[in-house]
């Protein structure tokens, strides 16, 4: 159902909101499949990385803590509009283009029929090492002006590439002169 | 005789269990309060929040190793081994806690709250387990005990038991202290009615 002109009272318009905003999201391009090991229609959200995997793939995730992905389901959840925030202004595509944009050859990217092991050693090596990211900066200062930079101006996804590249983003900025 | 450990996700109860203002969890998938399992007495219901660690505590007792989960929807249940000279009421509950997300301890704390508000649970005796104590910025178990409130509550007894499924680390601690509580309480319990 698209999202409708025809607003009614409270609850029900917010309710409508998040199932268009999932919709949305779903339909995104590169969400069709898990951003990990390419399952078709994924349904489990990393919130804070705003990227949908398969079930199996978001089991790895819960395992890894809170602090590198949280995740809920976009269909048993009751999610709320800020969990939702990332997803709508990431995505698959996006953050892969970032977090796998250094991806060796033969890629070591699970499959959909990948075991448990495989899937874990992958999703390790890239979410907790960084370890396939892509890396724009040559020195630290370099990395945490682009820090300063995208904070500034608001940008997600300048955001998640200083992050990429090892910046702690719960540390305070610097910020020169 | 053995123990029975049931988990679920906290959302799963709260659809049946609270709307209803009944106890009707355990029904719903197939095993009605009245009637155990044949060969089981005893029983655990394992509840918290997704992600919380239930079933990694779970498979931990059961088999002493580390499985990898995914979310688990609907439940699991396992028999344990039989633990002597006690039988767990129905409703004996361990309550889990991420002690790692303290975004969502206020959302733990109202579930935790809300289930040992309900009738059916009146002195029944908890335990919360503070998992996941390995991982950065994890609360000790203490900490978690405050922002729960757990020194206000009077009604129940309980005890807090530090974790870390993954290893191993304070789970029997944990079951030891609330095997003793059941005991405690079915003793009472008893005393009362005959």
């Amino acid at each position: 159902m698209a999202f409708r002109g025809d607003q009614s009272s409270g609850e029900s318009s917010l309710e409508d909101l998040t199932k268009a905003i999932i919709e949305d999201v779903q339909k995104t391009p590169g969400n069709y499949v898990c951003c990990d090991c390419g399952s078709q229609d994924p349904t489990w959200l990393s919130t804070n990385l705003g990227i949908l995997t398969c079930i199996e793939c978001s089991g790895i995730h819960r395992e890894m803590g809170v602090h590198i992905s949280r995740i809920q389901s976009l269909e048993l959840d009751k999610l709320g509009t800020s969990e939702l925030l990332l997803a709508k202004n990431v995505g698959n595509n996006s953050f892969n283009e970032i977090m796998e944009g250094n991806l060796p050859t033969p890629s070591p990217k699970p499959t959909p029929s990948s075991d448990m092991t495989a899937r874990k050693e992958y999703i390790t090596a890239k979410y907790v090492e960084h370890k396939y990211s892509r890396k724009m900066c040559a020195s630290g200062a370099e990395k945490l002006s682009e820090l300063l930079e995208a904070v500034k101006s608001r940008d997600l996804l300048a955001l998640i590439q200083v992050y990429a590249e090892g910046v702690e983003l719960m540390e305070p900025l610097v910020e020169s002169g | 005789q053995s123990s029975l450990l049931g988990v679920c996700k906290a959302t799963d109860i709260r659809a049946d269990r609270f709307q209803k203002g009944q106890l009707i969890y355990i029904c719903k998938y197939g095993y009605p309060p009245q009637q155990p399992l044949p060969g089981t007495k005893a029983r655990i219901l394992m509840l918290g929040l997704d992600g919380a660690g239930k079933t990694t505590i779970l498979y931990r007792l059961k088999l002493n190793e580390t499985v990898c989960t995914n979310p688990t929807i609907g439940f699991n249940v396992e028999t344990l081994k039989p633990i002597p000279n006690v039988s767990f009421t129905v409703w004996d509950e361990i309550f889990v806690v991420d002690s790692a997300d303290s975004e969502r301890f206020d959302e733990a704390r109202t579930d935790l709250s809300a289930m040992m508000g309900d009738d059916e649970m009146r002195r029944v005796p908890f335990l919360l387990m503070a998992n996941k104590q390995d991982l950065p910025g994890a609360r000790k178990p203490m900490e978690v005990a405050d922002v729960f409130g757990l020194a206000k509550i009077k009604e129940h007894t309980w005890h807090i038991q530090g974790c870390c499924a993954t290893n191993g680390e304070g789970l029997l601690e944990g079951l030891e202290v609330f095997i003793n509580f059941v005991k405690r309480f079915q003793k009472n319990k008893t005393c009362q009615e005959g």
